[in-house]
């Protein structure tokens, strides 16, 4: 029945003649999210999504989850509202609805500013696609942001054209564009789009700690430095599911000091991690999991090695942590992680813990986190297509 | 070029006004955290490692321009000046990599990360398995 089922033209499983893909593991709405490296659609220079990657050897500052498709939430800025506008230090903003212009007329003190907020519905914590056009006196117009306080400027505008394209997350609902004082500031929206972006994006602020995209031989990773590197996912929901399924094409180049591929919650109960290797000094892959007892399955494979790596967890009531290397004969341990329980809500680290340290040295070609059990027949799918990642055919 | 810097557990603060000036945002005075990594002589630092410009040592010897992203001023100048004033760059001579050394910043340029913990003279705290 369910070879049938998988293969129906008409149900939600695989169909004939469509490529496999990893997106289907989610069509059934499993929470998780898919990383795939070698779609430079997905990868971005800046955390905000404003600086494409387009060559070897950049930093990687936002890789995009796949696992929703990439597909865009409506559009929440056709009809722009009348903004607030909040003044300091004798400046006094005005706006023209019909041709979209903010002005500010009054030159006030020197530390003084209009900032004009366009209450537009965005959810603080989501990631949005924020693009358009201004024009005007742009030397006056020193951020765009999906906050309203703060110096950080969320949106990176080309101060020639105008043009403004990122993938940002929000902390409050507003578009809040703010000026430096000026009796001459007059800037224009001329166009402007924003649309959510479903999906646990994963990223790093911090310029030092992006990993770098790498390309050779028509295969494509991020490498991870084994010293700060590593993106930050946002809180990804586990906490309906007791079962997890992990699926990750790795290059695990020495065995020296202890690395974590992925985690979540770093080091704790209901938690899991991947770690490559297991301890300094160690030949071991390990997957851990558990309750209020973390359990290793452990697989050795000495460095130098490229992977793929799957890790099955439970930590249900039939507890059980799988480990296998390139499709084969999976380490089980059973039992030993207290009682039945479910994973948490919590952020993904990928490169080390959520809270930094044990920083991942090596090469990651792919990443699948699924929170559900996920059939032999779908495993051994997703197994192959993280193979052609890593260049081999299984 | 890759970079991998080292920072003794003092300088913390300074090295992250210095990282500010030389990154894209205010997020960069975050860049060094926590300093697990130990010298001969038990001293701890904290460490970043980076792709950067050729021509960044040569650059770290001239006088700091506050970066365009800092409209809020929010880099203190006087931290980052006092960074510069304790980096040690690679001999020009030999090009022999300085060692990490307490009240110090070394920078190793061209190592991948690893290698740059190695020729820095230091080491992190074995872990065992859970």
């Amino acid at each position: 029945m369910k070879l049938v089922r998988d293969l129906s033209l008409t149900g939600r499983g695989l169909r004939i003649g469509r490529p496999y893909s990893p997106l289907q593991l989610f069509e059934s709405g499993a929470a998780g999210v898919w990383f795939d490296p070698s779609d430079l659609s997905t990868l971005y220079q800046d955390a905000a999504g404003s600086t494409p990657v387009t060559g070897h050897e950049q930093p990687v500052g936002l890789m995009l989850d796949k696992s929703r498709g990439l597909g865009l939430g409506p559009e929440l800025a056709e009809a722009l509202p009348t903004p607030l506008i909040s003044n300091a230090g004798g400046s006094v903003g005005a706006y023209d609805p019909i041709t979209r212009t903010m002005t500010n007329p009054t030159l006030g003190t020197e530390n003084g500013y209009p900032r004009f907020r366009f209450a537009v519905g965005l959810v603080a914590g989501k990631r949005y696609r924020i693009a358009g056009v201004v024009s005007g006196d742009l030397s006056r117009l020193i951020g765009i942001r999906l906050h309203t306080s703060g110096g950080i400027n969320d949106v990176p505008f080309n101060p020639t054209t105008g043009v403004f394209d990122a993938r940002q997350v929000a902390a409050a609902d507003v578009i809040d564009f703010r000026f430096e004082n000026s009796a001459a500031a007059a800037v224009s929206i001329v166009s402007i789009s924003v649309r959510e972006l479903p999906g646990a994006h994963a990223a790093q602020p911090i310029s030092a700690r992006r990993p770098t995209y790498q390309t050779a031989d028509s295969l494509n990773w991020l490498n991870f430095d084994g010293i700060d590197d590593l993106l930050l996912t946002p809180s990804v929901s586990l906490s309906a599911t007791s079962r997890l399924s992990l699926f990750a094409g790795v290059r695990k180049p020495s065995d020296a000091v202890r690395g974590v591929v992925v985690n979540q919650i770093a080091h704790g109960a209901r938690s899991f991690a991947l770690y490559a290797p297991s301890s300094g000094g160690s030949p071991n892959f390990a997957a851990t999991a558990g309750n209020t007892t973390l359990v290793n399955a452990m697989v050795t494979s000495a460095a130098p090695i490229t992977t793929v790596l799957e890790a099955t967890h439970d930590i249900g009531a039939s507890a059980a942590q799988g480990l296998s290397v390139n499709g084969g004969t999976p380490a089980v341990v059973t039992g030993g992680t207290g009682a039945a329980s479910t994973f948490q809500d919590g952020a993904l680290g990928i490169g080390g813990f959520v809270t930094g340290e044990r920083w991942f040295n090596g090469r990651l070609y792919g990443l699948v986190v699924r929170g559900a059990e996920t059939s032999a027949f779908a495993s051994s799918n997703t197994t192959r297509f993280m193979a052609a990642k890593i260049g081999v055919s299984l | 070029m890759r970079y991998t810097i080292a920072v003794h557990e003092s300088l913390i603060e300074q090295a992250n006004n210095l990282a500010a000036f030389i990154g894209a945002g205010p997020e960069d005075m975050q860049t060094f955290g926590a300093s697990p990594w130990r010298n001969s002589e038990g001293a701890a630092f904290a460490l970043a490692s980076f792709v950067g410009p050729s021509d960044l040592p040569s650059a770290l010897k001239t006088s700091l321009a506050r970066p365009d992203w800092d409209v809020d001023g929010l880099v203190d100048l006087g931290a980052a000046t006092a960074a510069l004033a304790v980096l040690d760059l690679p001999d020009p001579e030999t090009a022999s990599a300085p060692m990490a050394t307490k009240g110090r910043i070394a920078v190793v340029p061209r190592m991948e990360g690893p290698a740059a913990i190695s020729a820095l003279g230091l080491s992190y705290p074995k872990e065992e398995e859970d």
